[in-house]
């Protein structure tokens, strides 16, 4: 394996939002995108002349419903007839459609209908991560790791790897959410005195609340117990919030604005900064201008009455404390750590219900919550690279599987092969044998998950070993191993002793997964749109420059007293048609705005040769020619 | 039928009457130095981290532990017998039964 140069950075790849760290000289950076945001939205919007990312995307989305793409980690990894799927399909505004089982998105593109998988999408939102880490970075940046949460199965992982793959990033691990928050926190080593600590990570994100129960032992991270509602977060929130909003200038206004897709937009926008706000300060005051039919709207909202609409969401946070301290067989006195992820958990009342249920404990929350997880994935991240500062010199973590895997077995029972947290890589084999006579050909189905039956667990892909010779059931010997490598990618192969014939099954080609060829194509794809966008902002670029060019000359040459009338006649003239030429042709190639551009700047350097034959020249003209006549 | 294998404790570093903790802190301080992504331009590593992790996986427990040290036993006792015979009641890797598929 060969190392790459540019540093190695930490993504979180979030529901709602994303974020990507570096960590360099043993000291952590959060990195802004180009709208100077440390968290960027998980939105991809497709419109009829441009793909947007990010910022943009999202504060279009209400213009835009049908092709603005969001919560792609509630698809990613995941088949058609999943009940979760389908449930939350009915609340999109955007189409999934089932490709031969696979899902994907379609969209109107450019005039076209496009269909993307999962992949795809959450490629785009990491790609301009990369480009957010490029930026700040000046480098090229080409290995990341990225985060999951910690109940993610297989082929959840393994279609994450896949889109960073398309993004152009080498995925060097993919790390648990809450043991990346855990990272950040320095948890990662048991104190002095210690045999192993208990860490519970409260992450209430935008989207989704997770409550996980670690249990950490000098570098090894065991998930005990994982709970929450994967739809309780700062959305629902803000919909309160809105609600209530829309039901107040109802009152004042006597008019209903909750049709008018637009307004609630600018009201949803408006509320999820009033929320923010009641985090530090007690009011927040909400203006907007000609909200509806021109009525103008001013209020103020305080915390209490905040919490008051959101009292019941705050309260279900705690269900599933408890619930994750008992399947870990824990009491509450036995938690060494609580640590804060996710930006909900700024909300004062989110705090005080979960240090109340904590008898008062303190929280961890010293690092920013909507951080932490890209924070830890980047320290993880310099790791990998071999970037250790002195303080990472010894760590080590050690990935465990998430979910026990194993074949079915006669009576649909799971044999399982590789315990749930073996340590990774690892390879188990066991012996198996047949159910029946003169069986020739034995059907492999392999499994992960808990649950004792087969069906209850998640099916990773099938696989066939066929050429049994004759033999009475129970007499062959079939050995099954499986290999886990460091990135947990799973292959199963099995092994007849007697004939020494073999088959085998990696799971990167199993079920739900998208094959080789169609990573490659999507990759290829993904670098000619980068190109494409680069072409985008360059012509947008030159448009600009051009209509501002065509302003500024038209100002100066109006307030130039020493013009010539008639070069001050011919400028303005050619500022106006440019100006009315830009109208005409938003979609014009860069060259097209360059030349106009160019054109102007000779004609404008002619005029001021005439001049300076030693007249006199008004003071913006001066300093117009001499930077330049263009900004 | 592991008689070719390296022998579990050397593996670990550690003596035949090593406790559990000491069992423990032998595959941490290991797996520093032979986990592939201590560094991931030695390929050979990650063979040699499988040996650990197996070795760990068989001595940390009780029950297969005291398989393996049976099995040893076994072979100690009956040097030129080579492997175990197959579904040998000393063979760990039997724990489970062998099911029917």
């Amino acid at each position: 394996m060969r190392r790459a140069k540019g540093p190695a950075v930490g993504i979180d790849l979030g529901t709602t939002y994303s974020c990507v760290g570096v960590c360099q000289h043993g000291k952590v950076e959060i990195i802004a995108n180009d709208q100077g945001n440390r968290t960027t939205p998980s939105y991809v919007a497709f419109t009829d002349t441009e793909r947007l990312v990010g910022d943009p995307a999202k504060s279009q989305v209400a213009l835009n419903p049908q092709n603005t793409i969001f919560d792609t980690k509630r698809l990613i990894g995941r088949m058609a007839e999943d009940p979760m799927v389908q449930l939350d399909t009915r609340h999109w505004p955007f189409q999934v459609v089932s490709d031969t089982g696979k899902l994907k998105v379609q969209v109107s593109f450019k005039g076209k209908e496009k269909a993307f998988y999962p992949e795809e999408i959450s490629a785009i939102v990491l790609a301009k991560m990369k480009q957010t880490a490029e930026a700040y970075l000046g480098c090229p940046v080409t290995q990341a790791v990225i985060t999951v949460p910690a109940y993610f199965n297989d082929s959840q992982r393994q279609a994450t790897i896949d889109a960073g793959t398309i993004a152009g990033l080498h995925v060097l691990k993919i790390l648990n959410e809450p043991t990346a928050a855990a990272i950040a926190y320095g948890l990662e080593a048991s104190r002095e005195g210690e045999e192993q600590r208990n860490i519970l990570i409260f992450d209430l994100g935008g989207g989704t609340f997770d409550v996980s129960i670690l249990r950490v032992d000098d570098g090894i991270f065991e998930v005990k117990a994982t709970a929450g509602d994967t739809h309780l977060g700062g959305e629902d929130f803000d919909n309160r919030l809105v609600d209530h909003l829309a039901r107040e200038f109802r009152r004042k206004h006597k008019e209903d604005l909750s049709q008018d897709k637009k307004a609630v937009q600018r009201l949803r926008a408006a509320c999820e900064r009033a929320k923010r706000t009641l985090s530090s300060g007690t009011t927040a005051a909400i203006s907007i201008d000609s909200l509806y039919k021109g009525v103008d709207f001013h209020t103020t909202v305080t915390r209490a009455r905040l919490e008051d609409l959101c009292s019941d969401l705050f309260q279900a946070t705690l269900k599933p404390l408890g619930k994750a301290l008992r399947d870990a067989n824990m009491n509450k006195d036995q938690i060494h750590n609580i640590v804060l992820v996710g930006g909900s958990t700024r909300i004062p009342k989110v705090q005080t219900l979960l240090r109340e249920f904590f008898s008062g404990r303190e929280l961890s929350k010293n690092i920013n919550p909507d951080e932490a997880v890209a924070y830890g994935a980047a320290v993880q991240a310099a790791i990998l690279t071999g970037n250790k500062s002195p303080g990472l010199q010894n760590v080590l973590l050690l990935d465990v599987t998430p979910l026990s895997l194993g074949i079915d077995t006669v009576g649909g029972v799971m044999a399982t092969v590789v315990k749930r947290n073996s340590p990774v890589p690892t390879q188990e084999t066991m012996e198996f044998t047949t159910a029946e006579d003169d069986q020739e050909t034995v059907v492999f189905e392999v499994y992960e998950g808990e649950r004792p039956m087969s069906k209850n667990n998640h099916l990773l892909g099938t696989f066939i070993l066929s050429g049994l010779p004759p033999a009475l059931r129970g007499e062959p010997v079939i050995q099954v191993s499986f290999s886990i490598d460091t990135n947990n990618i799973l292959t199963v192969s099995a092994r007849d002793t007697d004939t020494g014939n073999t088959s085998q099954l990696t799971i990167t080609d199993a079920r739900g997964r998208l094959d080789r060829e169609e990573v490659e194509r999507m990759v290829r794809e993904a670098e000619a749109h980068r190109v494409q966008d680069e072409t985008q902002q360059e012509k947008i670029a030159a448009m600009n420059s051009l209509e501002s060019c065509a302003l500024h000359l038209k100002r100066a040459a109006e307030g130039g007293q020493a013009l010539d009338v008639r070069a001050k006649k011919r400028v303005v003239e050619l500022c106006e048609e440019a100006t009315s030429w830009l109208e005409g042709n938003q979609l014009a190639e860069k060259e097209a705005y360059e030349e106009r551009r160019r054109a102007l700047e000779e004609a404008w350097d002619s005029v001021f040769s005439d001049l300076s034959q030693g007249r006199e020249v008004g003071g913006e003209l001066v300093s117009g020619s001499a930077a330049g006549p263009c900004p | 039928a592991r008689s070719g294998r390296s022998n579990y404790y050397d593996l670990l570093g550690i003596k035949k009457d090593a406790t559990m903790e000491e069992i423990k802190q032998a595959f941490f301080a290991k797996s520093k130095k032979l986990h592939p992504d201590s560094d991931p331009s030695n390929p050979d590593l990650h063979s040699q981290f499988i040996q650990l992790n197996e070795a760990y996986r068989v001595l940390s427990k009780e029950g297969s532990r005291r398989l393996y040290d049976s099995q040893r036993a076994w072979h100690t006792a009956w040097p030129t017998a080579g492997s175990s015979p197959k579904h040998s009641p000393f063979d760990f890797t039997d724990l489970g039964p062998s099911a029917p598929l």
